[in-house]
């Protein structure tokens, strides 16, 4: 398996090979025109109506407070599922903007040469790996946990399996969907779990790959500003070296672009991401409470509990993912100019020093990602979050 | 093998605190005159001892709540107990496992620079740092042994009894049982005789260590706050001299030409005057000797040989002596800003931790507030337990907030010297440093929260509204 993990590696592009990968093979990703476009267009228009099917089915359960929490706790996710990656394919511009200048400023800074920067950039590839391929195992499993749930229900009572028999309840189901066909006996039953798993299968890749590219950005922006952080610290070596007045100001410039650079970047992509994360955050506190609700009713078995549980923690840990690592570029940020007060400075000339002012009053500026106009993406936000679900609980579970 | 280990910077400052955090148990080996094997290993053997016994009645306390547990009011009251002493379990395990991010902060003042002008002035603000920390250690110790003999003192008081929940007709029982300060299943009979007085005796020990375990550590990153405040009051007190020593330096237009050559005729300025040996005494570190033999002081620009462009009439040494001043203050301000870094790194999670446990702590004891009716027993016990959690918190957030005060206050004080009187080395030297000022140092809880009285405001308001509200439903 490690070894289908290395093949996932692209020299051309060093840090986001295998998320590239993922995003091709689910068909967010299209570089090349041509019919595989158009077969992924046509899979991304069918999940969208398969989306609608289930807001119907909602309509038709929505007295049924039980089967509504359930339909609702899977269906708020399909569609953000759908909305990236319709968001996605529609803004593809900016995403192959932002992939090339991440993957030609990597490259540049491997051809500097320099231990410290290569150190760093070889830490946070490390830490994006690590954390892309924990969150990948992560969906896996909650998705084969979806899909195998009804199965290992209708196995493990028997009980169920009796009213199954005898016709007064129906087959356990994936998800709520509404077909025009029956889809509670035979035939259509078969086709109806076909389609669920597909499905299934589908949105997991959607979520995976792309809160995984998004966390990996994420993370070569906050890598980045370590990378200028140090950069600055070292503009005019330890105070001994004998730095010309056109050297120190060519230095201060490269500090001064590349933060302009990673500004820029930063905004094209708190663009993309902000209407998303915008959706996700409103709709996340419903789909804690709704998941929290159907734990703790009284007719969900230990074997339905524990699946439960497990859809609830990676929804948390999907929030978290996000909030923490912008916190860590939030917070990045706003040391990068410490980096500046840090370097030998008081052995420079009053010019110089006026250089060094202007660009620690650049470095000032924080970066901020942001979920629609009102929240930013932080630690608080998260937070505030779980409390707010917390509340909701509260009040759906004395109803 | 006795060797006197010199100790120096944060660790000779904060020694009694260290002999008493090894006393108490936490796994504390480094700082010790005597390293030989026989000895560090018996001080390994302390530490797990205690911490065996810590852990293993914690467990006991732990069984106990799980055992009667289907009483409400007993339930929350053991709930309490077992929170409240959540916090030396943690903190003892949190040592242990980062006991070296604990040795890097205290060993991060160990080489400080020094300036000839300003040695007075570090002094007698160092010794403030050190009596104020000396004075919160012995607050806190005392303030420990007070609540342990307070908690002593009421087991006496009141009715010795576990409340049960009949389950046929649910009434309340009560049952009697030993009186003991805590509440914890023994696997032996303690309601009388000689395993009541061991028992007894055990868990005077177990308070009184346990407590002092949280507490100390609580002291420890407080001592470190007050050291890093003392060190920027130091830093606000010498601003003024330092505008003062620079106003000397008059507004001097270099030759530009001089400034930006790196010429041969520099090198030739190598070898300082010997008979100076003045200079020798600005340069404490080896860098600028270094420096001094490249000729520029400090690397900085010369401005020829004979100041006969400088209206004044500065010699070159004076001209040094001004900047290696203000080479002082930058450094040592950064040397600060590295130990309020390294502080942050160390402690925040612990602080994390601290405030997940107290909040939940927090809310409980509102409940139980809400049901005190009258001058007795329980009433003080709450009241106790309130009190205690509510003076942890404050007790870091108040140092934390000193901190952010007064690092937001060396922007004031470079602003209110005079600084129009200095030259514009001076003028160029406030601006960066304002600039670098504007942000506070703050200590944040891994991120999660920054430590300051705000924080405190709202644990407590948290607190009174839950009360509030709970005592609106009753």
């Amino acid at each position: 398996m490690f070894q289908a993990l290395t093949n996932l590696e692209d020299p051309s592009n060093p840090l986001l090979g295998p998320t590239l990968w993922g995003l091709q093979t689910w068909g967010m990703w299209q570089p090349n025109k041509g019919l595989s476009r158009v077969i992924y267009n046509i899979i991304h228009l069918l999940a969208i109506i398969f989306v609608l099917t289930q807001y119907v089915e909602l309509w038709y359960i929505r007295s049924n407070l039980e089967m509504a929490l359930r339909n609702l706790s899977v269906t708020m996710l399909s569609t953000v599922c759908v909305v990236k990656a319709g968001t996605f394919i529609a803004w593809q511009k900016y995403w192959k903007n932002i992939f090339e200048n991440v993957s030609m400023l990597e490259k540049e800074q491997k051809n500097k040469r320099d231990d410290t920067i290569n150190k760093i950039i070889k830490k946070y590839t490390g830490y994006s790996r690590t954390v892309i391929y924990f969150y990948w195992c992560l969906v896996t499993v909650t998705v084969i946990t979806v899909i195998l749930a009804p199965l290992v229900i209708y196995l493990s009572s028997s009980k169920r399996r009796e009213e199954i028999r005898n016709g007064t309840a129906a087959y356990p189901e994936i998800m709520s969907s509404w077909a025009p066909f029956d889809k509670t006996r035979g035939f259509g039953y078969v086709i109806l779990v076909t389609i669920h798993s597909l499905i299934c299968f589908y949105g997991g890749g959607i979520v995976a790959n792309y809160d995984a590219n998004a966390v990996v950005l994420i993370t070569f922006f906050s890598g980045q500003l370590e990378i200028l952080k140090s950069n600055c610290e070292r503009l005019f070596g330890d105070g001994q070296e004998q730095v010309s007045y056109v050297e120190a100001v060519r230095r201060i410039q490269d500090c001064h672009q590349h933060h302009v650079i990673l500004i820029k970047y930063t905004r094209i992509l708190n663009s993309l991401l902000s209407p998303v994360m915008f959706l996700y955050v409103i709709i996340c506190s419903f789909m804690f409470c709704a998941s929290a609700v159907q734990l703790t009713t009284e007719g969900t078995t230990s074997m339905q509990q524990v699946w439960i549980a497990e859809y609830l923690i990676a929804l948390v840990v999907q929030l978290f993912l996000y909030c923490w690592h912008s916190n860590k570029v939030l917070y990045m940020s706003k040391t990068v100019d410490e980096g500046v007060y840090a370097s030998a400075w008081w052995s420079q000339s009053l010019s110089v020093r006026r250089c060094v002012l202007l660009l620690s009053g650049q470095l000032n500026k924080t970066i901020r990602f942001t979920a629609g106009p009102f929240t930013e993406l932080t630690v608080a936000t998260f937070v505030a979050i779980l409390k707010g679900s917390y509340s909701y609980y509260t009040l759906l579970s004395k109803k | 093998m006795m060797t006197k280990i010199k100790t120096q910077g944060l660790v000779s400052d904060l020694m009694p605190n260290i002999k008493l955090m090894q006393l108490a148990g936490h796994f504390l080996f480094n700082y010790h005159s005597d390293n030989s094997g026989m000895s560090s290993l018996l001080r390994k053997i302390y530490s797990s001892v205690h911490a065996i016994f810590i852990v293993v009645h914690y467990v006991c306390m732990a069984v106990n709540m799980a055992k009667y547990s289907d009483e409400v009011n007993e339930l929350t009251a053991n709930t309490i107990t077992v929170l409240f002493f959540a916090h030396s379990i943690i903190k003892l395990a949190f040592f242990a496992i980062t006991s070296k991010n604990f040795y890097r902060t205290l060993a991060v003042w160990n080489q400080s620079n020094s300036h000839p002008l300003f040695i007075e002035s570090d002094a007698r603000y160092h010794q403030l740092a050190l009596t104020k920390m000396r004075r919160l250690l012995y607050f806190i110790c005392g303030m420990t042994i007070f609540s342990v003999i307070c908690w002593v003192t009421i087991t006496f008081f009141g009715d010795s009894v576990r409340l049960l929940m009949d389950k046929e007709t649910n009434e309340t029982l009560t049952e009697p049982v030993p009186r003991l300060p805590l509440k914890a299943w023994y696997p032996f009979d303690a309601m009388s005789g000689t395993m009541y007085v061991v028992a007894f005796v055990f868990q005077i020990y177990w308070l009184l260590f346990s407590m002092a375990i949280a507490n100390l550590m609580d002291v420890m990153f407080c001592s470190w706050l007050i050291f890093a405040c003392e060190q920027l009051q130091h830093l606000k007190a010498i601003m003024k001299p330092l505008m003062e020593l620079s106003a000397s330096l008059d507004t001097y237009r270099p030759n530009t030409a001089d400034l930006f050559k790196v010429s041969s005729s520099e090198k030739s300025e190598k070898i300082p005057d010997p008979i100076d040996m003045d200079i020798r005494g600005i340069y404490s570190t080896q860098q600028d000797f270094g420096m001094t033999l490249r000729g520029a002081g400090g690397r900085l620009q010369t401005f020829g040989q004979q100041n006969l462009n400088n209206p004044n009439g500065l010699s070159q040494k004076q001209e040094m002596l001004a900047r290696s001043a203000i080479k002082y203050w930058v450094e040592r301000h950064k040397h600060i800003v590295r130990l309020v870094s390294s502080i942050g790194d160390t402690y925040g999670t612990a602080l994390l931790f601290h405030m997940l446990v107290s909040t939940i702590t927090l809310t409980l004891l509102a409940y139980q507030a809400t049901k005190v009716d009258g001058l007795n027993v329980y009433a003080f016990s709450t009241v106790g337990y309130l009190s205690y959690t509510l003076g942890q918190v404050f007790h870091f957030c108040i140092f934390g907030n000193r901190l952010i005060e007064e690092s937001s206050s060396v922007m004031e004080a470079a602003y209110s010297c005079q600084w129009y009187d200095g030259s514009e080395e001076a003028k160029t030297f406030v601006q960066i440093v304002c600039q670098q000022c504007q942000k506070a140092m703050s200590i944040s809880g891994a991120k999660f929260f920054t430590v300051s009285l705000d924080l405190f405001a709202s644990v407590l308001g948290a607190v009174v509204t839950y009360f509030m509200v709970l005592v609106q439903l009753k």
